[in-house]
């Protein structure tokens, strides 16, 4: 089973980025979402939205609340990077 | 209750603000309840194995001392990257915990390797 990093900030990104598997996922949301995506990372919408800045993403990298709550179910463990 | 593994990853320098000790004491009450407990150390976090620490001439716990005792709370395994002992040029210090050294690669499967990972 694939972890679920959660990514909080450009600090946490990198230091993310150096442990996770190349199947994980990514999320950002929160100020990570300021962090530069990498390829195959997902975005919380409503967090990039309030920030206005929704344009530097494509639509299919946004996930919404109800999209996190299932990856939340199907990956193990959920890592949370501050 | 099912044993789980727990792996706390602490990334903040010890003495900024409370998070270091707090985090360290709700794994100490996870491992009263017999969850297998481990403890990595990265970024400034590295900080804490520092030899001659005076926490309390800021009133404060000391944070290798705290790490010293895990192991009386049947917390075995104290980790710490690499990486990031390299980056701020410690490298060569008398590590008197004798914390394991992992490489990224290593961490990446330690996390795997654990049901609940918790990040200070």
């Amino acid at each position: 089973m694939p972890a679920l990093h959660l990514i909080f900030s450009s600090a946490g990104l990198k230091s993310c980025l150096l442990r996770s598997n190349p199947n994980d996922v990514l999320l950002l949301l929160q100020d990570g979402v300021h962090a530069k995506a990498p390829e195959g990372a997902s975005v919380l919408r409503e967090h990039a939205v309030a920030r206005g800045i929704e344009s530097q993403f494509l639509a299919s990298q946004f996930v919404d609340w109800d999209d996190m709550v299932r990856l939340t179910a199907s990956c193990s463990p959920v890592v949370s990077w501050p | 209750m099912k044993n789980r593994s727990i792996l706390l990853m602490l990334r903040t320098s010890p003495y900024r603000g409370v998070r270091f000790g707090e985090a360290l004491d709700a794994l100490l009450v996870a491992a009263a309840f017999e969850q297998r407990c481990t403890v990595l150390l990265l970024d400034d976090a590295v900080f804490a194995l520092l030899p001659d620490q005076h926490g309390d001439v800021l009133g404060r716990r000391t944070a290798a001392k705290l790490l010293n005792a895990l192991p009386d709370y049947e917390v075995e395994r104290i980790c710490v990257c690499e990486e990031s002992l390299a980056q701020r040029g410690l490298i060569n210090f008398v590590d008197t915990l004798s914390a394991t050294r992992l490489t990224p690669a290593q961490q990446t499967a330690l996390i795997a390797a654990h049901d609940i990972v918790w990040n200070d």
